[in-house]
């Protein structure tokens, strides 16, 4: 099986799927604030949704390479939520997508999540030209994290019934942000 | 690389789905006929989340269902073999070993031939005191496969949960019925 790498950031560790997750998981899925944009009806997750959505996560690295990284926090362990690459069948393009739990929200740790998982997705995939991030128009924390990054919203499209805007960013403006960032 | 065992019968192999599996596993999901007892034809996207589920399964708890090739032509011919979503606290009805073939590959014996692997392989690997089999009622074919196996109805009329949300009888055996069987064929 292709493993996924182990990230480091300043707080955060960014990991492979192991079945333990689970419980943390559908904890966070089962959230009405994560799943009003993060479920396909906008309700909470029951455990069965939720296993199929990790074991979903964990295969989308099995066929493909790439995907979505479990994210801790380091000081504590705790499971933080998922933070990566999303390129499903029949999907707009290459998803850096993210969803924490709520108690791990306003702290900058998507943002810093996602140029991880970012950096890696760019390192490691030389085709990839361009990244998105697929937001509901009305998710205004997810538009935020998407401004920080540098991305710029592109057209309106139907995603799961709901309006979502695309926002995306070039390989070659990620990398110019990259060698700005503050360290 | 695969991140599950590669099994041989006498006309098939069975190993792990990988992303190459995914023109002939989007196919069968699409076919109506094949799918009417497997909860109905499903979008690509949908397909490709199911492949990905099957493969994730593997990931995270060591077994799945495994795509079956056929030796002869090399062709992708079904999914089948061990399949529990979310283990004991998943809502399903059990330990299973699962099938389900393209059209074309039907009527051959090859569910049979398959499931025979996956379940030994199941009893041999996983720890399971018994395997169940969820078939829809009017699922003439696949209740013909679980009765060639030694499978009877244990419980009937369960729901599945979503998103396959179809009720179904539960068919199945003890592994001690299966070894017995297994250590003296029948004639």
């Amino acid at each position: 099986m292709i493993a996924a790498p182990n990230l480091e950031t300043q707080r955060l560790i960014l990991r492979g799927w192991r079945e333990d997750d689970f419980e943390p998981f559908a904890a966070m899925m089962a959230e009405p604030a994560v799943a009003r944009f993060l479920t396909a009806d906008q309700r909470p997750a029951d455990r069965a949704a939720s296993w199929r959505a990790m074991a979903v996560f964990a295969g989308h690295w099995a066929l493909l390479g790439c995907g979505m990284f479990v994210v801790e926090e380091k000081a504590s362990r705790a499971f933080v939520g998922r933070v990566g690459p999303w390129r499903p069948e029949g999907w707009p393009g290459f998803e850096i997508g993210w969803g924490l739990h709520p108690q791990f929200w306003g702290k900058g740790y998507a943002t810093e999540a996602a140029r991880a998982a970012g950096d890696w997705a760019f390192a490691h995939l030389p085709e990839l030209t361009e990244v998105i991030s697929l937001i509901h128009v009305d998710n205004r924390a997810s538009q935020r994290v998407a401004e920080k990054l540098g991305e710029t919203p592109g057209e309106r499209t139907l995603h799961a019934g709901m309006p979502h805007v695309i926002w995306r960013i070039s390989r070659a403006r990620w990398a110019a942000l990259k060698t700005n960032r503050p360290s | 690389m695969s991140f599950g065992p590669t099994l041989e019968t006498s006309r098939l192999i069975l190993r792990p789905p990988i992303q190459d599996d995914f023109a002939a596993f989007a196919a069968f999901g699409a076919d109506e006929e094949v799918t009417r007892h497997l909860g109905g034809a499903a979008s690509p996207h949908a397909s490709w989340r199911a492949m990905a589920t099957v493969a994730g399964s593997w990931a995270l708890m060591g077994f799945g269902m495994f795509s079956v090739i056929e030796k002869a032509s090399g062709d992708w011919i079904g999914r089948l073999g061990p399949w529990f979503p979310g283990g004991p606290e998943g809502g399903w009805p059990g330990t299973e070993v699962g099938w389900g073939l393209v059209r074309a590959a039907q009527g051959k014996g090859y569910a049979v031939e398959g499931a025979r692997a996956a379940i030994d392989w199941a009893f041999d690997h996983l720890g399971w005191s018994e395997v169940i089999h969820c078939i829809a009622k009017a699922n003439t074919p696949s209740i013909a496969v679980a009765r060639r196996l030694g499978s009877y109805v244990m419980h009937e009329d369960v729901m599945l949960p979503a998103p396959i949300g179809v009720a179904i009888d539960v068919y199945g055996q003890a592994r001690d019925d299966w070894r017995a069987r297994v250590s003296s064929p029948a004639p």
